[in-house]
């Protein structure tokens, strides 16, 4: 629930942009640059994925996903919800300008924490875990909405217990999605979830360089040198190789910022990901050419594909009949001139 | 599902339209404040009648501002109706006591005088002049930036989600508390997102093909003497509020 304006009294709303302004003050020092159009887009889509409807009983629900945002965005979550409330005012005068510092520790209060715990807690992605922290967050908010509420007079404190109790269903269902979402991401595309924006932490490291990897296969496997364009090596930075999805192999640079990975096996095309510290993430693919592994056997070839005679019989068909039609056109448009010159 | 509408009658002749966004967003601070400064009742209905009389004044349609109003009605019923029934005071109807019911009306009139203003202000102006508007007021450019490029992929991930659930409902798909349903809603949810993360890549790319490098937020040109004077009878009526809610 959006807390409208003149709903609160001056001095809850003021306490809340007391906290928030300086909230999204220091995050915004925290953003790279480069990071904007992300933190833009993913704050986009979970702004439109909770104005879809989740069916339950009777009614429908829609989701907040503020767990889910801190799981995907980190502590910068709180960010991305300052932007999603000030858009849903401005848009849907859902909540409004005074009570938006309100508004948003209610909301991006719990994203920040989750993305704070997630950032700690390695196993925060594991979808049973993710569903917690989703469900509890949207009790974190309740809580938080409820005790705004009754900070604003007597007479809320009910609507604040009701308000508390009708938090309750839609954090079960939230719990849920949260979890069967990281569950689906993990199984499509791991990396989106190794990826993170820049930490609250050490931010003149992460200010606006990024990572660049070169990929090299060589008979003793795959070797990936990460660096930084001013030609500092990647050291330290994770190594993830993955086939159709899947996670092959696995390693660390060292201090030159060079692995050496086992060439993945049944492998046409592979993708690398090098994960640094503070966010810093490159991706390559490489193709490799089945036939240089020295395996036994017949090289595997890729299957045959029957020539589209139908395809091409009915393309040849179509331009013929368009061609008849036109042809049919013009000899009628010229029989009625050639008729209305000889009147 | 929607489309934001809010820029629909932004090109318009009132007077409001005429105004620059700037002193329109100052004003509107300033209304904001007065308006939930206000405490009693007679405060309430000047600020709601100020409220009505610059929606005159805007020219906007009844069924836009209706359409709006929604949101914002459905909570301020709510609260008011709670105010109303668990006060404590003088009992007048069942559990409805006076004081409840005079704190409710007033809870009802601020919602609503402060929907109005925001309306009459915000509306009335394109809203990306609103936002150059912001960056003149000294918003930072990075928080614009954000909000601007969130805004604009609304859109594109408005009709992605349209083609999705009509993907959805062509296939059959039947929503109800089941399994299967959130199972559903689970992967139109990740599929969102995903897609949203791949084109973040592919963006970036492309905006520092085009030479980005920080963002750039233009404001306004400066303000000449003649728009100061335009804006300032509108800025009487938050000042007389402010005047009121200290002197009463």
């Amino acid at each position: 629930m959006h807390i409208a304006d003149g709903v609160l009294p001056a001095w809850v709303s003021a306490t809340g942009w007391v906290v928030t302004a300086p909230g999204v003050g220091l995050s915004l020092r925290h953003l790279p640059v480069e990071e904007i159009p992300k933190l833009a887009l993913i704050t986009s889509a979970v702004f439109l994925a909770s104005l879809i409807h989740v069916p339950l009983g009777p009614t429908s629900v829609h989701l907040i996903f503020n767990g889910l945002a801190g799981l995907l965005l980190g502590p910068l979550a709180f960010l991305s919800f300052f932007v999603a409330l000030t858009l849903q005012a401005l848009l849907f005068q859902f909540g409004g300008l005074f009570s938006l510092g309100v508004n948003t520790l209610v909301m991006g209060g719990p994203a920040f924490l989750v993305g704070w715990i997630s950032r700690r807690l390695p196993g925060s992605r594991r979808p049973l875990l993710a569903g917690f922290l989703g469900g509890g967050a949207i009790l974190v908010s309740g809580v938080l909405l409820a005790l705004a509420l009754s900070l604003a007079g007597q007479g809320f404190i009910s609507v604040a217990k009701l308000a508390l109790v009708a938090h309750l269903p839609v954090a079960l269902v939230e719990g849920i999605i949260t979890g069967l979402v990281i569950f689906l991401l993990q199984r499509i595309r791991p990396e989106v979830l190794l990826v993170s924006l820049a930490l609250l932490a050490l931010p003149s490291v992460s200010w606006g360089h990024r990572l660049d990897a070169d990929v090299y296969l060589t008979p003793q496997g795959l070797r990936v040198e990460a660096y930084f364009p001013d030609g500092t090596p990647g050291r330290n930075d994770r190594v993830t190789v993955y086939c159709q999805g899947k996670k092959v192999a696995e390693g660390r640079t060292d201090a030159q910022g060079v692995a050496l990975l086992p060439r993945p096996k049944d492998c046409l095309q592979a993708r690398i990901v090098v994960t640094g510290s503070l966010g810093h993430r490159a991706v390559r693919t490489l193709t490799l050419a089945p036939t240089s592994s020295p395996q036994p056997g017949p090289p595997p070839r890729a299957p045959k594909e029957p020539f589209p005679w139908k395809g091409v019989l009915s393309g040849l068909g179509f331009i013929f009949g368009l061609a008849g039609l036109i042809l049919a056109w013009d000899t009628r448009r010229r029989l009625r001139s050639l008729a209305s010159s000889r009147n | 599902m929607h489309l934001p509408e809010i820029d629909r009658y932004a090109h318009g002749q009132s007077p409001l339209h005429r105004l620059d966004p700037r002193l329109k967003l100052l004003a509107l601070v300033l209304l904001l404040l007065a308006t939930n400064l206000t405490r009693q009742l007679p405060g309430a209905l000047i600020a709601l009648s100020g409220a009505l009389g610059l929606v005159l004044l805007s020219r906007l349609p009844l069924p836009f501002l209706l359409w709006h109003l929604k949101a914002p009605a459905l909570l301020a019923l709510l609260l008011g109706l709670g105010l109303a029934l668990f006060t404590p005071g003088e009992p007048l109807l069942g559990p409805i006591t006076a004081e409840g019911l005079l704190l409710g009306i007033t809870l009802i009139m601020k919602v609503l005088a402060c929907f109005l203003y925001f309306l009459a202000l915000v509306a009335t102006a394109p809203l990306f002049s609103t936002i150059r508007a912001a960056r003149s007021l000294g918003i930072p450019e990075k928080l614009l930036a954000l909000l601007i490029f969130t805004y604009r992929y609304l859109f594109v991930f408005l009709d992605r989600a349209r083609n999705l659930s009509l993907a959805m409902q062509a296939r059959g798909f039947r929503e109800g508390t089941n399994k299967h349903t959130y199972e559903t809603k689970a992967r139109l949810y990740a599929l969102l997102f995903l897609r949203a993360y791949e084109d973040t890549e592919r963006i970036l790319l492309a905006m520092q093909a085009r030479g980005f490098s920080s963002p750039k937020v233009p404001g306004l040109p400066p303000l000449n003497r003649e728009q100061l004077l335009q804006a300032l009878p509108l800025f009487t009526l938050p000042l007389a509020l402010l005047a009121l809610n200290f002197l009463w």
